[in-house]
């Protein structure tokens, strides 16, 4: 395999298929946020590629980008291991996500096309079908879903790059700490991906910040219900 | 050099946006649209007061006293007209914001943002520019005194200020 530089190419912006990196990226990182690599889970990349049947090399580079997402910590010789989830980690997510959220929703309603606002409300009506029904794996996945859609609406990498590792963390904690579906936050969120949708930026920043103040209200509620 | 010293510092330049990748082929350096800046500088709006607000609030001793030496330096470099100096105080008062804010998440959703916009801006200005740097001490000076409410402040009229200077050079380019 060739490998070379090319300087100055224009930035082309095309649909590619994802690399086996990066299909073990979101594998693993789905393991994380689900629990099923729970915190403080070692484990070596040997058996990762054997039961993500995925080279070790792809895997290599999968470990590195999850180590620079805070997601786990790399060991020489052992492997990787998920990091525990910091007792302010919480906080710290709400103070970064909270500005990037407003930002989302101004850049995703300012150029979503036609396609992505029909699948932002199509998506949000299904997570808040999924939450009524108290389907726990239907809401995850509807909401994963959304996240994808409109960060690609927004067409800003800077923020696909800042949002992405926040999502994980925020979703690892979200799903670890709500055990039932929150059908208000559901509500919120179609309020804005439909701002979105209706391509009305003000409203979309507002509906968004909402969102936020929902979540907090849910989060808030499960760490006093545990204490 | 090896490859994989390679194969890390061009995903470092693709994190900061400086690189694009392009899977089996290799990478490209960025082209990026002089646009680009507003687009930054619009972020920048909702996340510089954020920041400057966290390292106020977290700012201890030590810092404040590393943040008002980074105030008299930059009084002496606008002083003296002297750019080079000020592509250094200013990027060493961005990394000290970063790692005093004690926010992880917050510091590597800005990192590659300022990466681009000092590219942009020192690309473009060469003789340091009094009002902004009028207002650039005043944030600084809010987050030395540990005010996180006057550092918000300080720090959007920083950004708004930025952003003036770029749209003016936008002009001047058409």
């Amino acid at each position: 395999m060739t490998r070379h530089l090319e300087i100055s190419a224009p930035n082309a912006r095309k649909p590619q298929k994802l690399t086996l990196a990066e299909q073990a990226y979101h594998r693993l990182e789905e393991m994380i946020i689900t629990a099923e690599l729970p915190p403080n889970t070692v484990v070596s990349l040997v058996t990762l590629s054997k039961q993500l049947g995925i080279g070790r090399t792809p895997i290599q580079e999968a470990a590195k980008r999850l180590a620079a997402d805070f997601l786990v910590e790399i060991i020489p010789r052992k492997g990787l291991r998920v990091r525990d989830v910091p007792k302010d980690e919480l906080e710290a997510l709400v103070q970064a996500r909270r500005p990037l959220e407003r930002l989302l929703a101004r850049f995703a309603a300012r150029n979503a096309t036609l396609e992505e606002r029909d699948l932002l409300r199509k998506g949000a009506k299904e997570l808040l079908a999924a939450a009524k029904g108290g389907d726990e794996r239907a809401v995850v996945s509807a909401d994963g879903n959304l996240k994808q859609i409109a960060l690609a609406a927004a067409r800003n990498p800077f923020l696909t790059s800042a949002l992405g590792p926040i999502f994980t963390h925020f979703r690892r904690l979200y799903f670890t700490s709500v055990p039932v579906p929150d059908i208000g936050v559901a509500r919120a969120f179609q309020k804005a991906y439909n701002a979105i949708a209706d391509r009305n930026e003000e409203a979309a920043v507002a509906a968004m910040d909402n969102v936020m103040i929902e979540l907090q209200r849910v989060m808030g509620q499960s760490s006093k219900s545990a204490e | 050099m090896g490859r994989s010293p390679i194969r890390d510092a061009i995903q470092l330049l693709a994190d900061n946006h400086l690189a694009t990748i392009a899977p089996y082929r290799g990478a490209f350096v960025s082209h990026l649209e002089p646009q680009t800046e507003l687009l930054l500088l619009e972020m920048r709006r909702e996340l510089d007061p954020v920041l400057a607000n966290a390292t106020a609030e977290n700012a201890h001793k030590e810092d404040c006293r590393r943040l008002k030496q980074l105030g008299r330096k930059v009084q002496s470099a606008i002083d003296k007209n002297d750019s080079a100096a000020i592509i250094d105080i200013d990027g060493e008062l961005k990394e000290l914001m970063l790692e005093v804010c004690g926010n992880p998440f917050l510091a590597t959703s800005l990192r590659p943002i300022y990466a681009v916009c000092r590219r942009f801006y020192f690309n473009a200005v060469r003789t340091p520019d009094r009002s902004l740097g009028k207002i650039y001490l005043e944030m600084i000076e809010a987050m030395a005194a540990k005010d996180p409410c006057r550092s918000e402040k300080a720090a959007l009229n920083v950004v708004e200020k930025v952003e003036e200077i770029a749209r003016n050079q936008l002009v001047g380019l058409k």
